[in-house]
């Protein structure tokens, strides 16, 4: 062949092949760190979901708190899932409020606090990308408004568009890999446990919680009155949802270290369970308490439960003392 | 419409200064193309910044008075098409150039869309002579070009891109680092992605030019191995900083007037070149540091000062990292426009604070790793361009198969290291 047109072709080849190699390699690649993987394991659950099942969902509170397998003992003839997903803030759970419902649940328990509402490190905004093209996502109009242009850019990616975005899950993924050889502590993650998926282990030091009480901006993260007004408002719509569909609710205000408690002031709490409380009549749902039951050394940090403190919460819920289980 | 304006203005004011002979006409005409040119890029470029200095000055004298800023839209590639026309007619002028016989030959000159949007800043008298060449496919141009715009695009996209994920989230608050160490990592970052971005521009134009079969000089010359900042200014932006000399410097004086002059003239120049880069005071401020930078260093040449004669050998690495670490604090100025952290930040560049620096690290480099590795990648890469020059006409001469691996490792980097987060041409807003 003439060499002018190998010269000019041998590109346009190359671009081919590197192209098919990327897209190859892409459409296989499944490791898109431990939240994520998380939430796809979650959405993937829906679709064998049995009816009449007791679901919990919310944030990496409800994750370390609830142990589905010492709440099933007491349940007659229905399972427990707990569904949380590390981060996961309420414009990330409306979407799958649709999937919600299509299970025809017993319950639906919802695990809260005042950092659900708080946009500020909250923002996993690759949720979105992961529910896109997904069966059983809807947007409704109020969500169509509350969404933001990136975030809707991510729920409606272009297939191609899709496969090029991925790309940013490729190198954390080698760089993850690299960082686990040094690491001397190995996460209990496992994105397909529905029933006890803990994976913190060790309380953290006094120390190091110190800090976090003596950080504003930490503080600042569970001031409701710094919460972010979209959430609280997309929150309230999908009570709604759910309360058009005839479900049981129940949203529970997790429980935090008194430590922090303790630090955040009177009125930004009472001004939180006010919120709640006024969503409660609202809607109808039962909205329970549970920070008055648990003392510091049933945490393992600020806000999740350690072994000690997940026992004595799933020992209420089993003894009725919470009437979840009815 | 504006850069039509430009077009035919000059073109037909270089042909009427080619004309004339009588030489204060000649002076008149070549005035109205200089007042032209620079009243347009200042209504654009510097409106508003004129309005804030009036706005301030009256605040401190209170006079009461305060005008509303306007909202002027940059057009894009102003900066460099004005200085392209102006080299045109001053070349004229100077009678170092001949006017163009074609409108189009000009319009060519002036919209080539390789170097439009951010340059290089091309001199009339290389590009036209080139038109007058029968353009025709010439394998080792487009070997070259498409060499050369494959590593452009790497630097921006691989490089600068990855960087900047550091460098955007460190510089919206750099007062939250205690230590020096954090600061000085901000500005590594920061020239690093400058010179990735800017210089992979330039790569990706020059490499399109020659496709097309048109020669374009480089426009950066691995400046962070300068021994001395008037080097790094013959390496960097090397069209703007030659504009700068033969259209400023020379014309102010150059150093024909003595050497306190000279001095004068080179913080002129650069005071100018800085303002050149964004109404702003950080970039006056970042051209003034620069020309007193080199006013030093031509001081020290003229008084013949050498403290560190007595290192031997080790000498030239001295100088090179001295003059990067004045290089890089000049970076501080030039991305840094809010002025407490600005203060801050040239503050503990200049102290040497160590405090936390361990923690400040680990926290660095735990939620930036991947920007560190590219950081130091380019390092390496840096340096190994030391020992091997000419590398894009040593791999755009190898045989084709060689060429192709080249090809295929740069289109895999583009696919699998490109950020998601895509970012502009940092000298598309100049």
């Amino acid at each position: 062949m003439n060499k002018k047109i190998i010269i000019f072709i041998m590109p346009i080849i190359i671009l081919i092949i590197t192209s098919l190699i990327y897209l190859g390699f892409i459409s296989s690649f499944k490791q898109f760190g431990a939240t994520n993987n998380r939430f796809i394991a979650v959405l993937n659950k829906f679709d064998t979901l049995p009816e009449g099942s007791l679901i919990f969902i919310g944030d990496s509170q409800i994750r370390e708190d609830i142990s589905c397998l010492l709440i099933e003992s007491k349940l007659n003839n229905s399972e427990c899932f707990n569904l949380a997903v590390e981060g996961i803030i309420p414009s990330q759970i409306m979407p799958i409020s649709f999937l919600l419902t299509a299970t025809n649940p017993k319950a639906i328990v919802i695990g809260v606090s005042p950092l659900f509402f708080y946009e500020g490190v909250n923002k996993n905004n690759d949720l979105f990308f992961f529910m896109n093209n997904r069966k059983g996502i809807v947007i409704d109009k109020f969500m169509d408004n509350a969404l933001t242009k990136d975030e809707k850019e991510l729920l409606f990616m272009l297939p191609f568009d899709k496969a090029l975005y991925k790309r940013k899950f490729v190198l954390q993924y080698f760089l993850g890999l690299l960082n686990s050889f040094s690491s001397k502590t190995q996460l209990r993650t496992n994105p397909n446990n529905f029933k006890d998926p803990y994976i913190y282990t060790e309380n953290q030091p006094a120390s190091q919680l110190d800090k976090k009480l003596n950080d504003s901006a930490v503080i600042g993260m569970f001031d409701i009155n710094k919460s972010s007004k979209r959430q609280l408002d997309i929150f309230g719509h999908f009570l709604e949802i759910l309360s058009n569909n005839k479900l049981q609710v129940i949203v529970v205000q997790m429980p935090l270290n008194p430590l922090l408690t303790d630090t955040l002031g009177a009125d930004s709490l009472q001004n939180y369970h006010s919120y709640l409380s006024l969503l409660s009549q609202k809607y109808n749902f039962t909205l329970l308490n549970l920070q008055d039951d648990f003392a510091k050394d049933d945490f393992t940090d600020l806000t999740h439960l350690n072994s000690v403190g997940r026992q004595k919460l799933a020992f209420n819920i089993i003894s009725g003392d919470y009437h979840i289980i009815q | 419409m504006l850069l039509l304006i430009s077009i035919v203005m000059d073109y037909y004011l270089g042909k009427i200064i080619a004309l004339t002979k009588n030489d204060a006409k000649r002076k008149f005409y070549f005035i109205i193309s200089l007042i032209a040119n620079l009243g347009m890029l200042s209504i654009f470029k510097y409106t508003n910044f004129f309005i804030e200095i009036m706005n301030y000055s009256g605040a401190i004298l209170k006079t009461g008075f305060s005008f509303p800023t306007l909202n002027i839209i940059l057009p894009i590639g102003i900066s460099f098409y004005t200085f392209e026309s102006l080299s045109y007619t001053f070349d004229i002028y100077q009678r170092k150039l001949k006017p163009c016989k074609s409108l189009i030959d000009y319009a060519m000159f002036i919209t080539f869309f390789p170097h439009l949007v951010a340059g290089p800043i091309v001199r009339a008298r290389d590009f036209l002579p080139q038109l007058k060449k029968k353009i025709s496919f010439i394998p080792e141009n487009f070997k070259y070009g498409l060499t050369l715009v494959c590593w452009g695009l790497v630097k921006k996209v691989v490089f600068a891109d990855n960087i900047a994920i550091f460098v955007n989230q460190f510089f919206a608050d750099p007062t939250k680092f205690t230590g020096s160490v954090p600061i000085m990592l901000g500005a590594l970052g920061f020239g690093i992605q400058i010179y990735c971005d800017f210089s992979g521009y330039s790569d990706i134009a020059i490499g399109l030019a020659r496709i097309l079969g048109i020669y374009i000089k480089i426009n950066f010359d691995k400046p962070y191995l300068s021994l001395n900042v008037s080097e790094f200014w013959k390496r960097w932006h090397i069209s703007l900083s030659t504009w700068l000399r033969d259209y400023l410097y020379i014309s102010l004086g150059g150093n024909r007037n003595g050497k306190i002059m000279t001095y004068i003239y080179l913080m002129i120049t650069m005071i100018l070149g800085g303002l050149w880069h964004g109404a702003a005071w950080n970039f006056l401020v970042w051209g003034a540091y620069q020309g007193f930078l080199l006013a030093a260093h031509k001081l020290s040449q003229d008084l013949k000062i050498n403290m560190l004669y007595w290192l031997g050998g080790v000498r030239k690495y001295l100088h090179l990292i001295i003059t990067q670490y004045f290089v890089f604090l000049g970076w501080l100025i030039f991305r840094i426009s809010k002025t407490e952290y600005l203060s801050y930040s040239i503050i503990k560049y200049i102290t040497f604070d160590l405090t936390d620096v361990s923690a400040e690290l680990s926290v660095l480099w735990t939620s930036y790793q991947l920007s560190f590795i590219f950081i130091i990648l380019f390092i390496i890469l840096h340096i190994y361009t030391i020992f091997n020059r000419d590398i894009f006409d040593k791999i755009s001469s190898q045989d084709n198969f060689y060429w192709g691996i080249y090809l295929f490792l740069a289109c895999l980097s583009l696919f699998f290291l490109a950020p998601t987060q895509a970012n502009p041409f940092i000298y598309f807003q100049f």
